[in-house]
């Protein structure tokens, strides 16, 4: 051990002995009324053949799994309400939620009761009655891909987004079952749920993957080519294209990449609008750097705004189409590292793979030396288990069978023959059980085993792993007879997985995560081993050993799916909330006058009047952290405080959820009201457009006049929408209103009338308005140069005249000035110039008759 | 100035969507650069005689014969909400159109919801609540 290390175990030491205890966490209540139960094991106890995960793909394992999953909430509060004949509170939780929440989207929509599932009593029995099947796998994948990723793998003949009438697809009516899943995609997709964890499985936004009806493309045609489509709304669609596997080997296919692709798509949603506020994550600055992805936006020539993507000199791209734009690269990067691993060390550059593997798969890299080294280490623990009892076994009684798996070389000090043959003949049958349970844990291990070199290589490694496991234990019983058993005391506490959760929950939002975990794992390590009286030299590598079977991202991950399927129990209790706060929001009175402002709750691309839009963002803080105050198990309430900011950030998304199902609902109903309103006051406000045309801005165009026209009768409309802008809802009512009204007889008389005033009064009201003013100023000229007399009239008429004319011009400017303001003006968009035109006609006229009655008539010979 | 006045002010400054001091269609680069500093990076545009200079990583511009055109700027704070723009603009005529994009790509389409008598649009992505920028330009 380095001397710099012990001074800091020490250090630590020493703080855990004098800081106070940490407050107890829900979580660790929680996981007290747990029973774990181990698929694989049980797998592994009937079985000596080398299975892979195709051949345990069987009910029995789903159920197992399933039965796996729901333990956790073994004592959570059960839900209330009814699902047809089902009474909710007599399921597992998770099945009760999951029909609460997608309960009316399964199955036929064109019926609702074309399927009679009276005789289930758990969802997978409802996903097979869609199948049309008894207990088979399917109805367990679409449950377990529920509880694995919180959202909903479509069993269901409406395809969102796209076309809402159930049943009907690209203009051609569909069979339920052509929406469904063959046996060898249903597989996959169980396969491709072994494969992902966080952030793949914990999307809070997403909603449903939909599978559009087999054969066909998408509706929309600027997707005619594309295989899968994902929406930030929470849609992912998929055709066949992008669900194909090998049929001999399901394994393999596109399926894998597509989907993984797709659910990529959404990490960028979710991450852009929960993390940067922004529409996409692979956007921000950091994964441009990493990716080599530069961009140029500007306006072309056609007017439209256009963003060029471009790909750094020397960078790679993973794949042609992962130069199309950053999201796109962001998708493809991520699928084909976790798909294609030996492809993505090619060519992908190396920051950009160590971005990825930090950030999005746990600090894994899935090239097949890794995949082999990664294998290898996560049984570490369980192989140097094994070695303990067979050291303990081979020193009490070391004749056993004859084995060469061990040479005395694979040692540094190597033991003596008998026993060494003991250790080979034990090793030798442990290593076929740890490879054994590799290939039905790790979904890529068959087909690599496939390949003897990987198989050989593999082999090599967990020989090397035991040799030195074996290894470890010789020497210590040489320097200390009871070290076995205090070690094995030791050995129990590897497997208490609480230890690093509240590392994790300790270090929670510190700015070095990381380190910290790593550093609150070895104190409670030091704690535990002190306690064991085991030698200070090992405590290091006893945490060194926790913290490679828990490390600081599988704990992560592992803490947070914990949080996610507790906060998932307590459904029950959000949802009531969200109820409460939504209600007393939607009964305050309403106005769109202050901007929306807070982004707690959004509404995608929607829109909310902004008075209920800030009440919900106002309160909702303080409603979730009543819910997370609220939450108990075994009358424990939440005391740590890291675990509850931990709490709030899983409530939110729930909390959410329900109040965007909400609004998505009065979205509907106000729409279908508005078409009431609408065809009850279509006449009357035909009538009142044209009973008066002061609405009109701009007479002259007639594009603009019916654009005036449709924003006058959307404002005549007696409705105040709070899920619409009222522009938008009004659209076709407004446009209907308005459709030919420039042709209508009063528009035509109304802008006949508007001629005459406007030739008629507007300009002879000009000229007029020139007259008073000069006559009102040559008044003051005659002041300033008399006419009293013939001597006066002739001496001045130069000044008097000048007096008069040099002021003409400002006269007729504050005119045409005072003009410019008349409605009538603007309504026919008489121009300055015109005016001044007009002016100038009567100009000299206009002169003549000011200063022939105002200057007695004796300037007229000198014209 | 009363001290209530002072507060109006600040809150009208801090509440109002931020209009550019750059008046385009006229103001020229000299001027641009005046306010804004030197440009940290010019890029060439497929379009004669213009070109982008960038400021900072937020604020773009496009130049047009010694004159800018347009200006590209990222959101902040409230401004990245489309709800917000969408109340902003709720008594302007709008208009929709969809940005040109390239035939394979198949991720959500981008719009360019534009308000022309405020010479300002948004650029979204269908179905997202942020906007990814906000194109200023001469208003009609």
């Amino acid at each position: 051990m380095r001397a710099s290390n012990l001074i800091v175990l020490v250090l630590l030491g020493t703080i855990g002995c004098t800081k106070k205890p940490e407050p107890k966490t829900l979580l660790s209540q929680w996981e007290k009324q747990i029973v774990f139960d181990s698929t694989v094991e049980r797998k592994l106890a009937s079985s000596t053949n080398n299975l892979c995960l195709n051949d345990i793909f069987t009910v029995e394992t789903l159920k197992d799994e399933v039965r796996a999953l729901e333990s956790k909430y073994a004592n959570s509060p059960r839900v209330e309400g009814y699902w047809k004949h089902l009474d909710l509170s007599r399921l597992a939780v998770p099945q009760a939620n999951f029909l609460k929440k997608f309960g009316e989207a399964i199955g036929d929509r064109t019926n609702p009761d074309a399927i009679d599932y009276s005789r289930c009593y758990d969802v997978p029995c409802i996903f097979n009655k869609i199948y049309n099947k008894e207990e088979h796998v399917a109805g367990y994948v679409h449950y377990l891909w529920y509880l694995k990723f919180g959202h909903m793998l479509s069993a269901d003949n409406e395809v969102p987004v796209h076309n809402k009438t159930p049943g009907i697809y690209n203009g051609k009516r569909f069979k339920l079952s052509d929406y469904l899943y063959a046996d060898h995609e249903l597989y996959s997709l169980w396969r491709l749920s072994l494969m992902l964890k966080a952030p793949h499985t914990t999307l809070s936004k997403m909603k449903e993957i939909q599978k559009i009806p087999r054969g066909e493309k998408f509706e929309p045609l600027a997707y005619k080519s594309s295989c899968g489509l994902a929406y930030s709304s929470g849609w992912i669609l998929m055709t066949d294209d992008c669900i194909r596997i090998d049929e001999k080997n399901p394994d393999k296919g596109s399926f894998y990449w597509s989907l993984t692709h797709e659910l990529n798509h959404q990490i960028d949603f979710q991450e852009g609008d929960l993390i940067y506020k922004a529409p996409y994550r692979s956007h921000q600055k950091d994964y441009l750097d990493v990716s080599g992805l530069t961009f140029v936006e500007y306006r072309n020539e056609a007017g439209e705004v256009v963003k060029e993507w471009k790909l750094k000199e020397g960078r790679k791209l993973v794949s042609s189409y992962a130069g199309t734009n950053a999201q796109e690269n962001f998708a493809e990067s991520l699928a084909i590292f976790r798909v294609e691993g030996d492809v993505s060390h090619s060519k992908m550059d190396k920051d950009h793979l160590t971005f990825v593997s930090r950030n999005y798969y746990q600090e894994r890299f899935f090239d097949t030396s890794s995949q082999l080294k990664g294998w290898a280490t996560a049984t570490e623990s369980e192989s140097s288990k094994l070695a303990l009892n067979v050291i303990l076994d081979c020193s009490k009684n070391p004749s056993s069978g004859k084995s060469n798996y061990f040479q005395k070389s694979d040692f540094t000090n190597p033991p003596a023959n008998q026993i060494l043959n003991c250790l080979s003949y034990h090793a030798s049958d442990i290593a076929e059980r740890i490879r054994a349970k590799v290939m039905i844990s790790e979904p890529e291990s068959c087909q690599t085993f496939a390949n003897k070199k990987y198989k050989e290589d593999f082999n090599q490694l967990l020989k090397a792993q035991l040799a030195n496991s074996f290894q470890k234990y010789i020497n210590e019983l040489d320097k200390d007879k009871g070290y076995i058993a205090r070690y094995q005391k030791f050995q129990k506490q590897l497997d208490n997985k609480n230890i690093g959760r509240e590392a994790f929950i300790a270090c929670y939002g510190e700015k070095e995560e990381q380190q910290c975990y790593e550093k609150e794992v070895a104190l409670k390590i030091s704690e535990l081993a002190n306690s064991l009286l085991l030698p200070e030299s090992q405590i290091m590598e006893m945490s060194g050993q926790y913290l490679s079977r828990y490390p600081y991202y599988q704990t992560n991950n592992e803490t947070f799916d914990y949080y996610q399927s507790f906060i998932s129990s307590q459904q029950d209790l959000i949802f009531r909330q969200a109820d409460d706060l939504w209600e007393r929001c939607l009964q305050m009175s309403h106005n769109d006058i202050d901007p929306p402002q807070g982004t707690h709750f959004t509404i995608g691309e929607g829109y909310m009047i902004s008075s209920l839009y800030n009440c919900i963002n106002r309160q909702i803080p303080s409603y979730i952290q009543s819910v997370v105050r609220d939450l108990t198990i075994d009358r424990l309430k939440v005391e740590h405080p890291k675990e509850e900011v931990i709490l709030t950030e899983q409530v939110r998304p729930e909390f959410n959820f329900r109040l965007q199902d909400h609004y998505i609902a009065r979205k509907k109903n106000e729409y279908q009201e508005a078409v009431r309103v609408a065809k009850a006051e279509l006449e009357i406000t035909k009538k009142t457009l044209v009973s008066s045309f002061h609405w009109i801005k701009n007479a002259l165009d007639l594009n603009k006049v019916t654009a005036d026209c449709q924003i006058e009768a959307t404002r005549l409309v007696n409705f105040q929408p709070l899920f619409h802008l009222k522009k938008d809802l009004f659209k076709g009512f407004a446009e209907y209103s308005c459709s030919k009204i420039t042709e209508s007889p009063e528009f035509k008389k109304w802008i006949e009338g508007s001629e005459d005033l406007l030739s008629g009064k507007l300009f002879k009201g000009l000229e007029n308005n020139v007259l008073l003013l000069a006559t009102a100023h040559a008044k003051t000229c005659v002041e300033k140069y008399p006419v009293d007399n013939l001597f006066t009239r002739i001496r001045y008429i130069l000044k008097r005249d000048a007096c008069l004319f040099d002021e003409w011009p400002k006269i007729e400017a504050r005119v045409i000035e005072d003009a410019l303001k008349d409605p009538v003006i603007t309504k026919f968009k008489v121009s300055r110039s015109e005016l001044e035109d007009s002016l100038s006609s009567s100009r000299a006229e206009l002169q003549r008759q000011v200063t022939k009655e105002q200057f007695k008539g004796f300037t007229n010979f000198l014209f | 100035m009363k001290p209530f006045s002072i507060f109006l002010l600040i809150l009208v400054a801090a509440c109002g969507a931020k209009t550019s001091s750059v008046k385009y269609g006229k103001t020229t680069v000299a001027d641009l650069i005046q306010e804004k500093g030197e440009p940290t990076k010019k890029e060439a545009i497929p379009i004669k005689g213009s070109s982008i200079l960038y400021f900072s990583d937020t604020e773009s511009y496009q130049i047009k014969d010694d004159i800018v055109t347009n200006g590209f700027i990222t959101p902040q704070k409230e401004e990245r909400s489309l709800l917000y723009w969408k109340h902003h603009f709720k008594d302007c005529q709008t208009v929709l159109k969809k940005l040109p994009r390239k035939a394979d790509s198949h991720g959500p389409q981008e719009y360019e919801l534009s308000c022309p008598e405020e010479g300002r649009s948004i650029i979204y992505s269908e179905g997202s609540e942020f906007i990814s920028r906000i194109v200023e330009y001469e208003s009609k």
